[in-house]
């Protein structure tokens, strides 16, 4: 049964739920919400199981009309909310009656904006998951305007809390940890010194693939090509045009040494830091000793 | 064999080469070991993606290193045939390069045994690889923006097919179209690592050979 119709679908929504697994071998990726914390919270917050498809808008501009009665929330950016003409806050339980416009501005921080309803966002099953890859355009087509947007019917328990106490102050530098390898070995000592004491700007080309950084080079200890091999989620691949932190439609391989793997947590901050925002990274205090 | 770390939740288990590399994933395959949720093969290492919830590095370490590896049997699958058109626009650089003419070259590539090292570039590619087919050659110096679906094309030792289109950097040799990926399917692609390939010159052999487990290429010419 149809929940929304969209109006305007911003610059980007997807639907995600956790993403795939099981498929690396066929050269498909994970997929799944950016910053999965938000999308988790979302469906938590909704009632809604923790696997439930969401709603992930990029930088706000959506809006969509109510085609029945829905419990939403929107969570992960500071987005102004509204429904018809009231505000509403993020992270917040908003009861929809049919006909009404939910509609996000643009985000004071952070980039991307989850929106669960509840008995989830729904839409077919490809290799398990009903996430979009935009990498090797799995799962369901980004949202276009007119599009109906499928609700389900399964839930969870029923919500016991209306509204989640919102994150620590947002800033405009995120303190990234990562984990040393699997190719750290391919760098000079000087590169790995220059990783964790260099501010890292992200550059415009960032997407659901990766997030690109600006910043001094990282010069090689070992010359030549690396063979293909399986990257992490998280990787920190360095090619000549500068580090790519592997996101979740990251491709399954890659030929340029990883010399790090960011950590989980930080992958959900990763996906709000913006074009032009800075980073900076820093050894996992217990990293796995290689 | 050895192992380093990926971040947290992946090991990457490195060997001396590509035969190694399937016996590694093939063993792995079999073995199921609990907590594994991923395995991506490559040319000379398998990624081996686990839960955290379910088993630890250390764990994994000592599964992985107490595999034995030629032990490991698979059933033989049924060659995967492609019918193959040889009109590619690198196909007479790749002859040159081979020293061969283009008959020479079909009659070379078509009586190869092809088989699946990994796959990785996209849903549905194989890099398909062959003993008899060494000679290694060169990536265009610019990558094609386009190459259409069903292009036959070789860089380095490998021989691959583009399930769709999209943008290139292999030596076009020729066109099939046969589906690579089919999501109804199971499993979805149809060059599963280990699985051997058989190119045919759709040119003079128009009809299908049979398709049975243990056939090899360029049978009954």
């Amino acid at each position: 049964m149809n929940a929304l119709q969209v109006l305007e679908p911003g610059a980007l929504t997807t639907i995600q739920d956790r993403g795939r697994t099981g498929s690396g071998a066929l050269g498909v990726g994970s997929a799944g919400a950016l910053d999965a914390a938000s999308a988790s919270a979302a469906n938590r917050l909704v009632g809604n199981r923790p696997e439930a498809a969401v709603l992930e808008v990029t930088m706000g501009g959506f809006t969509a009309v109510a085609k029945r009665r829905l419990l939403l929330t929107v969570t992960g950016a500071d987005v102004p909310v509204k429904l018809d003409r009231i505000t509403h806050p993020t992270g917040c339980l908003i009861d929809v009656r049919e006909g009404q416009k939910l509609s996000l501005g643009l985000p004071r921080h952070g980039v991307r904006s989850y929106i669960a309803v509840r008995g989830r966002v729904d839409a077919p099953l490809v290799l398990g998951s009903r996430s979009t890859d935009t990498l090797s355009n799995l799962g369901p087509a980004p949202l276009k305007p007119d599009d109906e947007i499928a609700g389900g019917t399964d839930t969870a328990a029923f919500p016991v809390a209306d509204a989640l106490v919102p994150r620590a102050t947002p800033s405009s530098t995120h303190i990234v940890r990562f984990t040393p390898g699997p190719r750290d070995n391919w760098f000079t000592v000087d590169a790995m010194a220059r990783l964790v004491t260099h501010t890292w700007t992200i550059k415009p080309a960032s997407n659901r693939v990766g997030i690109r950084l600006d910043g001094p080079r990282l010069d090689r200890a070992i010359d030549g090509e690396l063979t293909s091999e399986g990257v992490a989620l998280g990787s920190i691949q360095v090619p000549l045009s500068g580090p790519i932190v592997f996101h979740r439609d990251h491709p399954v391989t890659g030929g340029y040494p990883v010399i790090g793997v960011v950590e989980a947590d930080d992958l959900n901050a990763l996906a709000q830091a913006r074009v032009g925002e800075f980073i900076r990274f820093m050894p996992a205090h217990d990293a796995p000793r290689r | 064999m050895k192992i380093l770390t990926a971040g947290r939740t992946a090991r990457l288990v490195e060997v001396r080469d590509l035969h190694e590399m399937l016996e590694l994933y093939l063993a792995l395959e079999n073995a199921a070991i609990p907590g594994v949720v991923d395995l991506v093969p490559a040319a000379r290492t398998v990624l081996v993606i686990f839960d955290a919830n379910l088993t630890t590095a250390a764990d994994l370490d000592d599964r992985i290193g107490g595999l034995s590896l030629a032990a490991t049997s698979h059933e033989p699958m049924a060659p995967f045939l492609v019918p193959t058109v040889y009109d590619g626009a690198d196909l007479h650089l790749v002859c040159d390069l081979m020293g061969m003419t283009r008959s020479e070259f079909i009659e070379c590539h078509t009586g190869s045994q092809w088989y699946v090292a990994f796959g990785g570039f996209t849903p549905g590619f194989g890099y398909l690889v062959s003993d008899t087919h060494t000679v290694p050659v060169p990536r265009l110096t610019t990558p094609r923006a386009k190459v259409p679906a069903g292009s036959v094309a070789m860089a380095g030792e490998f021989t691959g097919i583009y399930p769709r289109s999209s943008p290139g950097g292999w030596q076009i040799i020729g066109r099939t179209t046969k589906a690579l990926f089919n999501l109804d399917a199971d499993p979805p692609s149809q060059l599963v690592p280990g699985r051997s390939v058989c190119f045919i010159d759709a040119e003079t052999t128009p009809e299908t050979p049979s398709e049975a487990p243990g056939a090899t290429c360029g049978g009954g010419r």
